[in-house]
């Protein structure tokens, strides 16, 4: 499970690298409206009234923490952007040691505590609509609005995998008044309606959404694997795919053997490098045909270079002008073949 | 060049050249798990059979004739033992499949096909070579 973890974490911070733009563009321009609030505030704006009633007495200090936070944020929001806040709460450690996307958070809750009321029902109905279901869930009166512009806000910078509606869970809590769930965004995966939103089904279904992020990826590769439906049918169409190529292979393989009894290979022979720096030659020639493949870096090993060898003879397999073993001996000549063997 | 005398018997020269082959497409595609392992695998025991291609057909058969019949029942429940069943013959056939979970299969399955395309079209051009 935690390799999951550890996986999608490097799959968002991937993703993260333009997103991170994005969001410094939006953070820029949330301060900007910030503070265009807080000149506002100072004269007992009744918008922000509403929201300080709303939050109610005891969240003096949160509110204390965030303006704190926000105070930080104006100062010099650009080199300080992975400062890792001193989140209010636990939570947020957590998720900034886990992603390095968190760090958000405290800025979207600021900008949303002090947004207008009508704004604040806006996003509320925003979020009920698609909210993130995180790992943890607590139940905090005074974080409701808050959690809801976290969700949205982690929402638009990350790779997130589904969004659907859990508008059920948030239906039901917001009739009570009390809080949604403390949202943090730790997995990218969005709770189905009636789903269970907690920790181990999350990294299932993580888990499950990689796994058939890969079969598509095999469906495109094994050829007719389109018209089978289900994992398992899938499965048995790559399976005799790779039996099949694995078959014909070795067929080859022998058939080489067979035209080539003259070859006189051993295992300890001078030839058989030639033999192997022939294949690999040919292999790397063709290159440009197979485009996902990477193909025999042995510049890494630094043993054979080929950008000496290749113009030396001829490597287009359509134009064969020497005999297997004029080819093999320029091979030989050519360059030091210090094979790994 | 120094060419050794020609070995005697057919068979152990198909393996040699089996061998290399195998070993010439470990070669080609160092990035991946199953490649090293086959190139481990060629180097400690040079002359071995790597690729057997004895009985998995039967045995996909088998299954399937299997699940036509116990489809009526429990389709989930068979379902889970017949993926598992298909991820463990695919990890016989990847090289270091043994050591793999199922993700890392997936991952590994789709170079291992790509490399193994790859050399056909390899070994075809080259026997083409060599009949012209």
């Amino acid at each position: 499970m935690l390799e999951g973890l550890v996986s999608q974490e490097s799959l968002s911070l991937n993703s993260m690298d333009m997103s991170v733009l994005e969001r410094l563009k939006w953070v820029q321009q949330q301060q900007q409206q910030l503070q265009q609030v807080v000149s506002q505030s100072s004269n007992n704006s009744p918008e922000l009234l509403q929201i300080l009633q709303f939050h109610g007495s005891n969240n003096d200090e949160l509110l204390q923490s965030s303006f704190s936070q926000f105070q930080m944020l104006g100062s010099g929001f650009g080199p300080n952007y992975n400062m890792g806040f001193g989140p209010p709460h636990e939570a947020m450690d957590e998720c900034i040691s886990r992603t390095s996307s968190c760090h958000m958070e405290p800025v979207d809750t600021i900008e949303v505590l002090l947004k207008t009321g009508e704004e604040n029902r806006v996003i509320a109905l925003k979020n009920k609509r698609k909210p993130e279901v995180k790992t943890r869930e607590e139940e905090k009166t005074e974080k409701k609005i808050k959690i809801e512009a976290e969700t949205e806000s982690s929402m638009k910078g990350k790779s997130n995998m589904r969004n659907t509606e859990t508008s059920s869970d948030t239906s039901k809590e917001t009739s009570k008044g009390a809080s949604e769930n403390q949202k943090l965004d730790y997995i990218h995966v969005r709770a189905r309606r009636g789903q269970a939103t907690d920790r181990h089904s999350l990294a299932e279904r993580a888990r499950r959404e990689k796994i058939s992020k890969k079969m598509k990826y095999l469906q495109d590769i094994v050829p007719g694997c389109n018209k089978v439906t289900g994992k398992a049918g899938m499965l048995d169409e790559i399976i005799n795919y790779v039996q099949c190529l694995q078959r014909q292979v070795e067929f080859l393989s022998m058939k080489l053997a067979v035209l080539n009894p003259e070859l006189e290979l051993a295992v300890e022979d001078v030839s058989v490098k030639q033999f192997q720096a022939y294949f690999t030659n040919v292999v790397a020639s063709k290159q440009s045909i197979m485009v996902d493949v990477p193909l025999f870096p042995l510049d890494q090993q630094g043993s054979l270079d080929l950008s000496a060898i290749n113009p030396n003879q001829t490597t287009s397999i359509e134009a064969p002008s020497a005999s297997w073993e004029t080819q093999s001996q320029s091979l030989y000549n050519t360059s030091s073949l210090g094979f790994q063997y | 060049m120094n060419k050794s005398s020609s070995k005697t018997n057919h068979q152990s020269f198909e393996k040699t050249v089996k061998h290399e082959v195998d070993m010439a497409f470990a070669l080609s595609a160092q990035e991946f798990a199953w490649s090293r392992f086959l190139q481990q695998k060629l180097l400690s025991s040079p002359h071995d059979d790597l690729i057997s291609t004895s009985s998995y057909p039967s045995e996909i058969l088998e299954r399937s004739s299997k699940k036509q019949g116990g489809e009526k029942h429990q389709d989930r429940d068979e379902e889970g033992g017949e993926i598992k069943k298909r991820l463990k013959e695919l990890q016989k056939l990847l090289p270091g499949g043994e050591e793999m979970n199922m993700e890392e299969i997936l991952s590994e399955i789709g170079s291992y096909i790509v490399c193994l395309e790859l050399q056909m079209i390899v070994l075809k051009s080259i026997v083409q070579d060599n009949t012209s």
